[in-house]
């Protein structure tokens, strides 16, 4: 286990620098010019004078090479830079948006569970029941509708029509309610779907008939027998989905007016706000990358083949 | 019924509707398992030994299985008991013995928890109590470091040693029948040997019976007191081991055993044909495409049972009408 552990954050490193590489490189690719962008942020006109002026401030004069080695010199010191539109340093404005969009992910996460277990179960231990029609037909609706137009569904029946729940805005847990759901419509709807093919597949094991045939109460031989099998697979698909749940909120932030990372990068990128984006994409790629260390480690605690392996 | 009989098999049978047809896996299937003594149930694949065997165990569910007859272990039928009191029968009363001992093992729960669970579903004990007595079970089928094997996952053992665990667990409860569902198949040959030596010796130190599911007639002659043939869910013949192999009545059965590799003879005699598809099962006898020993009397026959000596059950045409028979011809 600690031999794996170790190997999964030896990985950290190169992915870490390749994706810095290509972030880095990504921006100075596209067309605008960066000085040209810091110029305008600031309000100052920029004439010739100004933008060499600026180049040489920026370094952006300098080659490519020592430009990239520059920068990631400062990022391991965690500088990474100064937003151009808030003369703030670029990682506590980041840090400061992100809290909000770790509580709409973390509530998004309790109605995936909630939503996806019950159903996913039910739907494999009545299999081709009317619940389990119902249950597949919510997995179609709910996994092919954008969450765009989820969330404004939502904002028209239960805000507007209904007076329910506020439309947007952060504040009290109403104000979670409707964002933290349309983000999870759509994964509550594949780990649904998800859970009923790996239940469906673990009960016709033969471990799950020498169980029965030992006598084992029936309660047991679900939960111990198949479900937790059951889960390995899933649980898989779980570290990638909460790595994307946390960089896809952007859509539903802008939606909900949530004040959180997607909706502080949107603006960043149309603001050409390029040490913001950077950091962003460093950020983003780190916490999925501890998202799914978390995942394996859980997957070692529950599989003995997984934990075992290599001793 | 017999005072030593541990599981009574009246008239079982058992069907799938499968599209507009009905899939007749069993065929009014009567047998009587013994305490300590093994009945060995011989067939090629797919001709209901398995069936039956979950049937045994009460284990057909859902899918539309339809179980007629009757199953008896200690004075009840099995189909008239309640889900729970059937549970409780099972892995207590009748154990059973998987096919394939790699893929019957729980992946993420060790020898031991199998054990411990299973104990403790039947009796009141701890788990350290279970422990003991699965050490004592497993030196019995001659594991060699049982406390070892407790700790192990079932990807870390092989085949012989799951298949030892397996038989050490269905003992432990002392069953009153064991049905072992070709227990020694997936092994190799010389742990197949140990396994069923075990086995035969253990069925006196439990006072089990044994159901020994098998297509191997080898490993049959050697280890049963009586033998059931099966072809197409019916069984065929039915005698004990010694007057089966030397005075195989049905054509079948002298088809299967003329089928075996012999020393004096280079090539298999292979009996002709395909056994019919179990959906399309006529009342008539399953065989008659393929006997070599026809007769016009075959048409009538609606596959009731016969004795041909006493003890020895066939169920052919030629007993079924009153032919005679020359038993001295026929060794």
């Amino acid at each position: 286990m600690g031999k794996l552990l170790l190997k999964r954050v030896l990985y950290l490193i190169p992915i870490l620098l390749g994706v810095s590489i290509i972030t880095f490189i990504l921006v100075h690719l596209v067309p605008v010019d960066p000085a040209q962008a810091y110029l305008t942020l600031a309000n100052i006109p920029p004439t010739d004078k100004a933008i060499a002026a600026t180049r040489t401030m920026l370094g952006l004069d300098k080659p490519l090479f020592v430009q990239y080695v520059t920068w990631l010199g400062r990022v391991l010191r965690l500088d990474f830079g100064i937003s151009y539109a808030t003369r703030e340093p670029v990682l506590n404005e980041l840090l400061y948006y992100l809290p909000a969009t770790i509580k709409l992910t973390g509530a998004s996460l309790l109605w995936v569970l909630a939503i996806s277990l019950p159903l996913g179960f039910f739907s494999s231990l009545y299999k081709d029941s009317v619940l389990d029609h119902c249950c597949r037909l919510f997995a179609f609706i709910g996994a092919s509708m954008p969450s765009f137009w989820v969330g404004f569904l939502l904002i028209y029946f239960f805000a507007l029509k209904l007076n329910l729940l506020p439309v947007m805005g952060m504040g009290s847990i109403w104000h979670l309610i409707l964002p933290s759901f349309t983000l999870a419509l759509s994964y509550a709807a594949t780990y649904t779907r998800l859970l009923r093919t790996s239940l469906l597949e673990n009960l016709d094991q033969t471990f799950v008939l020498y169980a029965r045939a030992r006598g084992i109460r029936e309660r047991l031989v679900m939960g111990r027998h198949v479900l937790k099998n059951a889960l390995l697979p899933v649980m898989t698909a779980f570290g990638m989905s909460l790595g994307y749940m946390l960089a896809g909120s952007v859509i539903v932030e802008n939606v909900f007016a949530w004040p959180g990372v997607g909706r502080y990068v949107i603006s960043s990128i149309f603001n050409r706000d390029y040490p913001v984006i950077q950091c962003y994409a460093l950020l983003t790629t780190l916490i999925f990358i501890a998202v799914n260390l978390l995942v394996d480690i859980a997957y070692g605690l529950i599989d003995p083949r997984i934990r075992m392996d290599g001793s | 019924m017999n005072d030593d009989a541990a599981m009574n098999v009246q008239n079982l049978s058992v069907s799938l509707p499968v599209g507009p047809g009905l899939l007749r896996a069993v065929n009014g299937v009567s047998f009587q398992i013994r305490r300590q003594k093994i009945l060995g149930l011989v067939g090629e694949s797919g001709c209901g030994k398995s069936v039956t065997c979950l049937a045994l165990m009460g284990l057909l569910k859902g899918r539309g299985w339809q179980i007629e007859g009757a199953v008896d272990i200690g004075g009840a039928c099995i189909y008239a008991l309640a889900q729970e009191d059937l549970r409780q029968l099972r892995g207590k009363e009748m154990a059973m013995i998987m096919q394939n001992p790699m893929s019957a093992f729980n992946p993420l729960l060790t020898i031991g928890q199998h054990f411990i669970e299973t104990l403790q579903n039947h009796c009141r004990m701890t788990a350290g109590e279970a422990v003991e007595l699965a050490i004592a079970n497993l030196a019995r089928v001659g594991v060699p470091q049982p406390a070892r094997l407790l700790q192990r996952y079932p990807f870390q053992c092989s085949g012989g040693m799951l298949q030892r665990a397996m038989i050490a667990i269905a003992l432990s409860m002392r069953p009153a029948v064991l049905i072992a569902d070709e227990p020694t198949t997936s092994l190799d040959v010389t742990i197949q040997y140990q396994i069923l030596s075990h086995l035969a010796s253990l069925r006196e130190h439990y006072q089990t019976g044994i159901l020994l599911v098998s297509h191997d007639l080898g490993v049959i002659a050697q280890m049963a007191d009586e033998v059931a043939v099966m072809y197409c869910g019916y069984i065929v013949e039915q005698a004990p081991v010694d007057e089966l192999f030397d005075h195989p009545a049905h054509p079948y059965t002298r088809a299967l055993m003329a089928s075996r590799p012999q020393m004096q003879r280079k090539r298999l005699r292979p009996i002709d044909g395909q056994p019919p598809p179990l959906w399309n099962l006529k009342d008539r006898c399953p065989f008659e495409d393929r006997c070599h020993e026809v007769a016009d009397s075959c048409g009538d026959y609606r596959m009731e049972p016969g004795i041909c000596a006493p003890g020895h059950q066939v169920r052919c045409a030629k007993y079924a009408t009153g032919q005679e028979v020359i038993l001295s011809e026929l060794a």
